[in-house]
């Protein structure tokens, strides 16, 4: 019996260990703007970096409560990520027109959800955000819609790991000429975030770009960073770490769709590089191998057998992009990290990470990357394309081409940060 | 008993833990009032608490309706309230015979959350005019005309290092055009490298081929407020852009057998 009441107190201890703790909703009309209703409200959770599933509900005096709608701002979109305070907008004029009410409730329901959330799906039809758990992550299911009318984000704990381990040169060519591009040194991220299982397909791209039309599942290319983030408050990264873009920016676009509470960006290269090697338990993939722990498996640096079975490359492409989640995954379920397409991280490009010898013999943390003083100052790329050899498929692969310019294999992929 | 036990604990384990928690009782008013007007020594009141935290903004704006022109009156950022005389600026500037759209946006990390106008007209004049003031500082440099070298933009530049050892130290080497009208170029910036060597490749894409251009260096503290060294390279270089793709290999292989190295002193 003692055995029995130890494992149901084990139990019930190790269930719920985070929940959530909804603070001070608060509610008011602010004049001369609108009949909008600001809705201020805080959320806490024991959870280093939490995910809350929230909802609203409104009561007019002692009538039937009911699930609020036409809403923006933090949690309008079903997701928050973090804690603190939030804010949203809620718009009555659709269910109460032109009518004056002085007994009004907003509810605010809050599920701490951080255990369960290893993948948030992002869906561009409604614009929402749902959670999908999965104890597996290279063996999620996901459907063609996956590549087409959702994104699917893949959590990624925080660690620290070596960025840029060092790979063996004689295994490549020794003469190739972007070894100074990259220095072993520590990383530590402090914070989760969830990055994209795919990169951005057009299918995808098309949706929240009412510009273009596609239905294929390749890689989104031709792609510039100015498209993405913009060129103006989009390009002050990482002045402004808060991560803000131009509003006619493709993440502009997609952000006013989405509401707050999630930001929507381009991975740091600290942020790609610990997904690329996260084995997820908390170790990492060090130099040669690939993110999936095989090694290195070529005679002539040309044909790998192992990336082969990874990656989209010059010797198994044709020359030409490929459908996004054809090859094997990573051991966290990220497909085409090593190929298929180069990818736009948000960090202006150094040589030394814009990082003196002093700063990259410490562990750095939470990197930003180089803080450009020009505006010829260039971003950051990762990790090969379907036209590159493995030299330019591996891990710590890095390049910089400018912020304005784009080639026929630069793509990206998505990342979910904390506000 | 065993069983049952761990099915409870199991189902407790899964069980939804929403929180909810109620507001007090407030009021709204969805009707729609249609025009304010406003004398020029009125205050325009918004809620700051939009604008409390990271990445919160408030915009003020003002839009003629007829003229269509549109004054920014107030941006307010993370409690900075920047322009806090352009409400001043406008009521100098409107016309009062003009009817204006106020247009009060609050966005958060760029999404725009809430958009909320009023149409206003303007009663009267206030007769301060603000003043406006801006500290400039002009570099002069040199622009010597020596040899000419010409490099390939994939060429490394290799520097002494011997005046940039130690920590805190901020390198930036500039290309200066020998145009009438001389353009600075700042080629590479960052930490003292050890190795004394950067790729040149930044300018590939953003200037001239055309003209010739002399190297300077300067090197800062971090802060950048205390020089080291400054002083200009000889001779005046020549930049060939990145070959074109067609020619990469045929490029890389005259590269690797031209090494033209530059060194700065």
């Amino acid at each position: 019996m003692r055995i029995v009441i130890l494992t149901l107190l084990v139990c019930l201890f190790s269930a719920n260990v985070f929940s959530a703790t909804v603070k001070s909703v608060t509610c008011h009309q602010c004049w001369p703007w609108s009949g909008k209703v600001d809705i201020g409200y805080v959320l806490e959770s024991s959870a280093n970096d939490p995910v809350f599933e929230v909802k609203f509900y409104g009561k007019a005096g002692e009538g039937e409560s009911f699930l609020l709608s036409d809403l923006k701002g933090d949690g309008s979109a079903g997701i928050v990520l973090g804690s603190g305070s939030k804010r949203a907008v809620w718009d009555p004029s659709g269910t109460y027109p032109g009518t004056q009410l002085s007994d009004f409730k907003i509810a605010l329901a809050a599920e701490e959800v951080t255990s369960q959330a290893k993948y948030i799906v992002l869906d561009l039809n409604a614009y929402t955000f749902s959670y999908a758990s999965s104890t597996n992550a290279a063996t999620v299911s996901v459907g063609s819609d996956s590549k087409k009318s959702q994104i699917w984000f893949r959590r990624i704990e925080p660690g620290t790991y070596q960025m840029s381990a060092g790979d063996d040169w004689s295994y490549f060519d020794p003469s190739w000429t972007s070894k100074g591009t990259e220095t072993s040194h520590d990383v530590q991220l402090t914070r989760g975030f969830y990055i994209g299982i795919f990169e951005v397909t057009e299918a995808q791209f098309s949706k929240i770009d009412s510009e273009t039309a596609s239905e294929s599942c390749a890689p989104k290319l031709r792609i510039r960073y100015d498209q993405i983030r913009g060129s103006e408050i989009g390009a002050t990264w990482p002045y402004k770490t808060d991560r803000r873009v131009d509003s006619d920016s493709f993440l502009g676009t997609l952000r006013s769709k989405t509401g707050g509470g999630v930001i929507i960006d381009l991975p740091t290269e600290g942020q790609w590089e610990l997904a690329c090697r996260s084995r997820g338990d908390g170790t990492f993939i060090g130099a040669g191998c690939w993110n999936d722990g095989s090694p290195y498996d070529s005679a002539d640096g040309q044909t790998d057998n192992n990336l082969d079975k990874l990656a989209w490359y010059k010797m198994n492409s044709s020359n030409r992009a490929h459908e996004v989640g054809t090859k094997r995954p990573s051991l966290m379920g990220l497909y085409d990290m090593h190929g298929n397409a180069w990818e736009w991280c948000i960090d202006f490009f150094d040589y030394r990470y814009g990082l003196s010898n002093a700063q990259l013999s410490r562990t750095t943390i939470d990197p930003v990357g180089f803080f450009p003083t020009v505006s010829s100052a260039k971003n950051s790329r990762r990790c090969g394309a379907y036209g590159n050899l493995p030299v330019d498929c591996r891990t710590s692969r890095r390049t910089s081409p400018g912020n304005g310019t784009t080639y026929a294999d630069y793509g990206f992929r998505l990342a979910l940060i904390q506000p | 008993m065993l069983s049952f036990l761990l099915v409870l604990c199991m189902a407790l384990s899964v069980c939804a833990e929403y929180e909810i928690l109620w507001s007090d009782d407030f009021s709204f008013d969805t009707r729609q009032s249609s025009q304010v007007d406003l004398k020029c020594d009125d205050l325009i009141s918004y809620s700051t608490g939009w604008a409390e935290g990271s990445g919160r903004e408030v915009e003020v704006t003002a839009s003629g309706v007829t003229s269509g022109d549109t004054f920014v009156i107030a941006e307010l950022y993370d409690d900075n309230l920047t322009m806090s005389n352009a409400w001043d600026y406008f009521l100098n500037n409107a016309d009062l015979s003009e009817e204006y759209i106020l247009t009060h946006t609050t966005k958060c990390e760029s999404h725009v959350i809430d958009t909320e106008t009023v149409r206003v007209r303007l009663s009267s004049s206030l007769q301060d005019e603000g003043t406006f003031s801006g500290d400039f500082n002009l570099d002069t440099v040199s622009t010597a005309l020596n040899a000419t070298l010409t490099l390939l933009t994939t060429d490394d530049i290799v520097y002494d290092t011997a005046w940039a050892e130690g920590e805190d130290k901020v390198i930036r080497v500039s290309a200066i055009s020998s145009e009438t009208i001389p353009q600075m170029y700042t080629v590479f910036e960052s930490q003292v490298d050890e190795n004394g060597t950067f790729r040149w490749d930044y300018l590939s894409e953003e200037v001239p081929s055309t003209v010739a251009y002399t190297l300077c260096y300067e090197i800062k503290n971090e802060a950048g407020t205390e020089t080291y060294a400054t002083g200009s390279a000889n001779p005046v270089i020549r930049i060939l852009p990145e070959p074109a793709a067609g020619f990469m290999m045929l490029a890389l292989v005259c590269a690797s057998a031209l090494v033209k190295r530059y060194e700065l002193n």
